[in-house]
């Protein structure tokens, strides 16, 4: 059940151009070989883990809402900004 | 081009002033809500002293995967507690297991325990959740008669499954059927005995009720629908219908009965639950109640609800946290659960206590469907298989119809 996305995409340290990413779009890559998602949103860009704390859902497939992600699996929500889990779990 | 270099430590909780939050908090349940208050309260920077009291033996646990993968033995038994037992010492959260409550003494503000001690609260949260129906029918206390709620229970269940060969599980709701999906995982014969004339369908409606039949029968299951259970016996058991069952093992799933006998005791205002706000604060002051225990009004509906699905307990235990220290949070989020059968989950945001008018997008034999409940003209759930980016926004639509 702990399934983690995997480690593919690119490496964001590397830098991503700017114009792969719109507003509203999630883009799956890794950071040290830990997988992130970089985000773009009118605030600004943002990256967080891309599992779900949950039982790993693969965030990149959820739902962006204003300054939070939404996990797919079990709809836990995310801060894009602190990584906090504002709804649960953990 | 945009560069992320390395991750952000994470947020130190801060320091709340003690002067104007309770001088100690008790939580009576260590359930969802219960487990998730604590460590919100403590996310949050409450300072003083944190009670959970908990009337089960084992650790606030993951309690969905009871029915799902650890039961059908694809789960490891270290997924199962929320949090590890030095958890609750490192954030100074005194948990009590196999601690039952005898008495809430509202006026004095205290809380008494079965050996007689007296703990006071300055906050206290119920979260005392909801114990399993059993059956009233001849050999229902048998000893191979399951029910399933906690980690015990599951084990218990576990350990039967292993000698065990021919279940007849009593109930066609999410508990009952999945058991019947682990048992038919573990290898035994099952059959599912339910008066409804489809499994689920009173929730989920005929076409998903369908399809949930169809994937279990694909799995081996044999439904017995119309028909209750009228007597066990040590082998076997017998339908209303006068057919008889082989059963070496019997698992009964026909709900819970919430467990408001300390509330009602202390004189708060019941109904089917513990009545609370929308601030989810009970008719006492500083009490507040959580979880499947708790009767809250719902806007959407403009009803008061019982909700008994693990994600709406947590929520309602992050609320009840941040009011216990003195904020104003409504509860108002969007009911979610998620019922899994083998490889097949369906995903229900909304809460359609009752429906009129169902309306279906998609195939749910093909595992790929939308249904929508609607009462009197307003869409008030919406049930998904396969479409769980749909599920989100239909939850998203759902708050905003409530302005959030």
């Amino acid at each position: 059940m702990s399934e983690e996305s995997s480690a593919g995409g690119p490496d964001f340290r590397q830098g991503v151009l700017l114009d792969r990413l719109a507003d509203g779009q999630m883009l799956l890559g890794h950071v040290a070989g830990e997988p992130a998602l970089l985000v773009r949103r009118v605030e600004g860009l943002f990256a967080v883990g891309a599992a779900c704390t949950h039982y790993g859902g693969p965030l990149v497939e959820g739902l962006l809402v204003d300054d939070t992600v939404r996990c797919p699996w079990h709809h836990a929500c995310f801060s894009l900004r602190t990584g906090a889990a504002l709804r649960p779990r953990r | 081009m945009a560069f992320v270099c390395e991750p952000l430590s994470a947020a130190v909780p801060p320091t709340l002033a003690a002067a104007h939050l309770p001088a100690s908090i008790v939580i009576i349940g260590g359930g969802a809500s219960g487990n998730i208050a604590a460590e919100t309260l403590r996310q949050e920077g409450y300072p003083s002293a944190i009670t959970l009291l908990s009337a089960d033996a084992s650790l606030p646990c993951d309690r969905p995967n009871l029915s799902k993968d650890y039961l059908a033995g694809t789960a490891q038994a270290d997924w199962i507690p929320l949090r590890s037992p030095e958890f609750y010492s490192q954030h100074g959260i005194d948990l009590r297991l196999a601690t039952r409550v005898m008495a809430i003494e509202p006026t004095a503000q205290t809380v008494v325990l079965s050996d007689g001690t007296r703990l006071s609260y300055g906050a206290l949260l119920l979260a005392t959740g909801a114990e399993p129906i059993r059956l009233n029918i001849p050999g229902a206390s048998l000893p191979h008669v399951h029910v399933l709620r906690t980690l015990a229970d599951s084990d218990a269940l576990i350990a039967s499954a292993a000698a065990g060969r021919q279940c007849v599980v009593v109930g066609a709701s999410f508990i009952g059927l999945e058991v019947a999906a682990a048992l038919r995982n573990r290898g035994l014969e099952v059959d599912v005995v339910a008066p409804e004339e489809r499994p689920m369908e009173r929730v989920l409606g005929a076409a998903i009720g369908d399809m949930v039949r169809a994937i279990h029968e694909r799995h081996g299951v044999r439904f017995h629908l119309g028909a209750t259970v009228a007597a066990i016996a040590e082998r076997s058991v017998t339908l209303s219908t006068g057919e008889q069952l082989d059963a070496d093992l019997v698992v009964v799933g026909i709900g819970v009965r919430a467990s408001t006998g300390l509330a009602e005791t202390a004189g708060l205002r019941i109904d089917r639950g513990i009545v609370v706000n929308e601030f989810l604060q009970t008719s006492a002051p500083n009490i507040y109640a959580a979880g499947d225990i708790a009767r809250w009004p719902d806007r959407l509906t403009g009803q008061h609800i019982r909700v008994e699905h693990w994600v709406v307990a947590e929520r309602q235990g992050q609320i009840a946290a941040h009011n216990m220290l003195g904020r104003l949070r409504r509860f108002d989020a969007i009911p979610f659960f998620w019922s899994q059968h083998y490889d097949t989950t369906i995903a229900y945001v909304g809460h359609a206590e009752q429906w009129d008018r169902l309306e279906i997008d998609g195939d749910p034999a093909a595992h790929d469907c939308a249904v929508s409940f609607w009462h009197d003209g307003q869409k008030l759930a919406v049930a998904t298989v396969g479409r769980d980016l749909d599920s989100l926004r239909a939850e998203l639509e759902f708050e905003q119809k409530l302005g959030r």
